[in-house]
């Protein structure tokens, strides 16, 4: 058998027979680069076109209808701030469940006004849920617990603030003593109010 | 540039390495019998590849490993792809595995001084069927949950640490969520570590020894590692790969059974195919009890390995290499014989192949419920709660201990003693149209192996029809006639595309209450009930529902003695309901599912 050390020497590059013509070896060196390159590229691209499936998948369901969130009466008209779950039926891969919790809203009510205000409750700096400042005192307004930013009680952000923007207002309706609430969700950390599809 | 390479040669000293693996002349040259070894190499790359991105989308629990694999294969685009190319590469592995086994035994390649190379080169076989075996589990279906068990139990029956050692890797008791979680590391994980590991020493073996030559050719270098053998790699793994795409797209989608069910019978149970000789093989020593299970599954195959593996030492003389080469195409014929035995002895077994004509429809049925949603609970709840899956349990469980389903021709499910008549087509033209054949009546396809065959029904169409006339003193029951009466039977039920003149034709007779059906069943004004069933809507669905709930009512079987009245009472909540009875939007679902069965062209 061939002596290993012949083969691991670095001399031994260049004692081999001449590789034949160049053309021939120029034509061996591109088939090796080819086909070894496609044989791996292609387990490769089968998986990431797997990997990209979310990029191609449709936005599940129409996301911008009202749905109920409270009865009315559970919103007195004491202008004080109330966060209720919106809850949806919802695709999660391959479960499906009915009436998720998909997000939250603050409806608030002034003295005398029929429809309350609805605010989403995400932060539009980075989407976290926004609590409520002072404890709930009605003139203290929103405090989001992520980067401390504050909103005044009818959802205007208080300058300076991480927050780009105010908190988003959602349209609001009272039907047979029920809340209505088109509940969506904003793209974060822009000033511009762009619906998340 | 230049100096560039410089600095990493001399911090890596890459040009050595290159230069020893891929630019250092060959001695003996390039050859294509080099390649089998190289394209194992590559297929597990493309293992290495295709699992990443399996284990991105896989999910390891009993609730959601059947979940995932069902969304990847039939709801990802490109994922039955990605899983069918895994699996074949898989199966492809195994072949080139043991023909690159094959061809270094025949050449003497495992003679020394390559023992390390030949034995790390078992070592993988071994691991690479242990690869088979785990991935065969992962995606908790059927077929999976069944094989875990009887191997596991197999591993349980070990003396001294068996016990635990099942424990261990059931993550428990029992199979569990945490059974799947190390499946998976073992799978994803262990496994292919211990691969790399024994490639790189088998690998390297190959460069301390250079390449086998077959005797007779010259050691003189020729050619170099890179590009020339490597280009006669790459086109044959190319080859490969492209039969295995071709495969998966026109052949071998891959698919699923329905959902692991511990509480039912699945008799439809297989291991993988490279793992069938081993299941036919320990079959030869069950009369010998939990010893000849060990034996079969453990003992025999662990010495014909050990025997593998002492070849390098026999085969050291002339005669031991000779014997070696006996000895494996000893081995692999009797793989391959028991292989083929399995598959002919399954092919031949009416009864695995009802079973298997079960796995797939409870799988259709599981894959139409799972595109509407798999609750939290996961699809094995699904499938024990929705009443479409209650209704194929129902059917599979009870309807088809009595009734066949089959076309005639050995398809669907096909029962050797039949005690009710078969459901195929039930109700349609050639269904009633053999029904009133004198010869057909009382054979075990319609009211043979049932009391009914002592019944009015059947020495009616046997003595009484054939002799029927009208007014005038014609025939009544022509063959023409019989085939109306079929179409206005079917047109009851609900089969479409029938002669509208036959079916007028049919109902005139059906209602002829002198000397046609009407003298004892009732159909709509004609006729009375009490002593035939009604064919008012015979074979519709309301119809067909009220039977299956409660089959003794008077509208059905309610004249005949309770002893004569076989079929229980489905519906629930009723007296005499059968064990089995269940609610009534389970027995809808389980006739919807016969009526959109009557569309297939076979069952």
């Amino acid at each position: 058998m061939s002596d290993p050390s012949a083969s691991s020497s670095p001399a031994a590059e260049n004692s081999g027979k001449p590789d034949g013509e160049p053309r021939r070896s120029f034509l061996a060196w591109l088939a090796a680069l080819v086909t070894s390159a496609l044989a791996l590229l292609v387990p490769v691209g089968v998986g990431v076109n797997v990997l990209l499936a979310p990029l191609r998948r449709r936005p599940g369901g129409a996301q911008d209808h009202f749905v109920p969130v409270a009865p009315l009466e559970q919103v007195p008209d004491d202008g004080l701030p109330r966060r209720f779950p919106v809850r949806r039926d919802t695709w999660n891969q391959w479960t499906f469940q009915s009436q998720v919790p998909v997000g939250s809203v603050y409806l608030i009510r002034q003295q005398g006004q029929e429809v309350p205000l609805a605010l989403n409750a995400r932060c539009p700096h980075a989407g976290c849920t926004v609590g409520l400042a002072g404890g709930g005192d009605r003139e203290a307004g929103f405090l989001c617990p992520c980067h401390k930013a504050r909103f005044r009680p009818d959802g205007k952000v208080i300058t300076p603030s991480p927050s780009p923007r105010d908190l988003d207002p959602l349209e609001c309706r009272v039907e047979k003593g029920v809340v209505l609430v088109r509940f969506q969700n904003f793209v974060v950390g822009v000033e511009e109010r762009i619906p998340e599809s | 540039m230049k100096r560039l390479l410089d600095w990493l040669d001399d911090r890596t000293g890459y040009r050595h390495w290159l230069g020893r693996g891929l630019l250092a002349p060959l001695p003996g040259g390039p050859g294509w019998r080099y390649t089998l070894g190289r394209v194992l190499v590559f297929l597990f790359l493309v293992q290495v590849i295709t699992g990443f991105f399996l284990w991105s989308v896989y999910s390891p629990s009993e609730t959601t490993a059947w979940e995932s694999t069902y969304y990847l294969t039939y709801q990802m685009q490109g994922g039955a792809l990605l899983r069918g190319l895994h699996r074949l590469a898989a199966s492809a592995m195994i072949v080139l595995l043991v023909l690159h086994l094959l061809q270094v035994v025949l050449s003497g390649a495992y003679r020394p001084p390559r023992e390390v190379a030949y034995w790390t080169g078992l070592l993988m076989l071994v691991v690479v069927f242990k690869l088979g075996l785990t991935g065969y589990w992962l995606p908790a279906d059927q077929k999976a949950y069944w094989s875990t068990q009887v191997v596991t139990s197999v591993v349980g029956l070990l003396p001294g640490v068996g016990a635990q050692l099942k424990q261990l890797v059931l993550g428990g008791p029992r199979y569990n969520h945490h059974t799947l979680t190390h499946l998976a590391a073992i799978h994803m994980g262990l496994l292919p570590a211990v691969l790399a590991l024994l490639l790189w020493v088998h690998l390297a073996q190959r460069r301390r020894h250079g390449p086998h030559l077959p005797q007779g050719q010259s050691a003189e270098p020729r050619g170099r590692y890179w590009p020339d053998q490597v280009w006669r790699n790459g086109l044959v793994a190319l080859a490969v790969l492209g039969g295995l795409i071709a495969a998966v797209v026109y052949w071998l989608p891959p698919g699923m059974t329905a959902p692991a069910q511990p509480a039912r019978e699945f008799a439809a149970a297989r291991p993988a195919w490279f793992f069938l000789f081993l299941f036919r093989f320990r079959q030869v020593f069950e009369s010998l009890g939990s010893q000849g299970e060990l034996l079969g599954a453990l003992v025999i195959p662990g010495l014909a390995f050990f025997w593998l593996l002492l070849f390098p030492w026999i085969g050291r003389r002339r005669l031991g290499h000779v014997l070696n080469i006996v000895v494996l195409l000893v081995f692999l014929g009797t793989a391959g014989y028991f292989t083929a035995l399995a598959v002919y002895e399954d092919h031949n077994d009416r009864d695995f192949q009802n079973a298997k004509w079960l796995a797939r429809r409870e799988a259709e049925t599981a894959l139409a419920l799972a595109q509407q949603g798999i609750p939290l609970q996961g699809a094995r709840w699904m499938m024990n709660h929705r009443p479409a899956g209650r209704a194929f349990y129902l059917f599979a469980g009870s309807c088809l201990k009595c009734h066949p389903y089959s076309d005639g021709a050995g398809r669907g499910f096909v029962l050797a003693e039949p005690s009710a008549p078969n459901l195929w087509r039930f109700a349609s033209p050639e269904w009633i149209a053999g029904l009133l054949d004198p010869k057909q009546i009382d054979s075990p396809h319609y009211f043979g192996n049932t009391p009914l065959k002592e019944g009015d029904m059947v020495a009616y169409v046997k003595e009484d029809m054939p002799e029927a006339e009208d007014d005038q003193g014609n025939k009544l029951f022509t063959p023409q006639a019989v085939q109306a009466v079929a179409a206005a039977l079917a047109a009851e039920a609900g089969y479409p595309n029938l002669d509208p003149r036959l079916v007028q034709r049919g109902r005139e007779l059906l209602a002829d209450d002198s000397s046609g059906c009407a003298q004892c069943h009732k159909f709509h004004d004609s006729g009375d009930l009490g002593s035939a069933p009604d064919l008012t809507g015979y074979g519709s669905r309301e119809w067909l529902v009220g039977m299956i709930s409660n089959p003794g009512a008077e509208r059905f079987y309610g004249h005949l003695d309770p002893e004569q009245q076989a079929m229980p009472a489905f519906l629930a909540g009723q007296e005499g309901a059968s064990a089995e009875a269940v609610p009534r939007e389970v027995i809808e679902a389980l006739v919807d599912w016969l009526l959109a069965d009557r569309s297939r062209p076979a069952p």
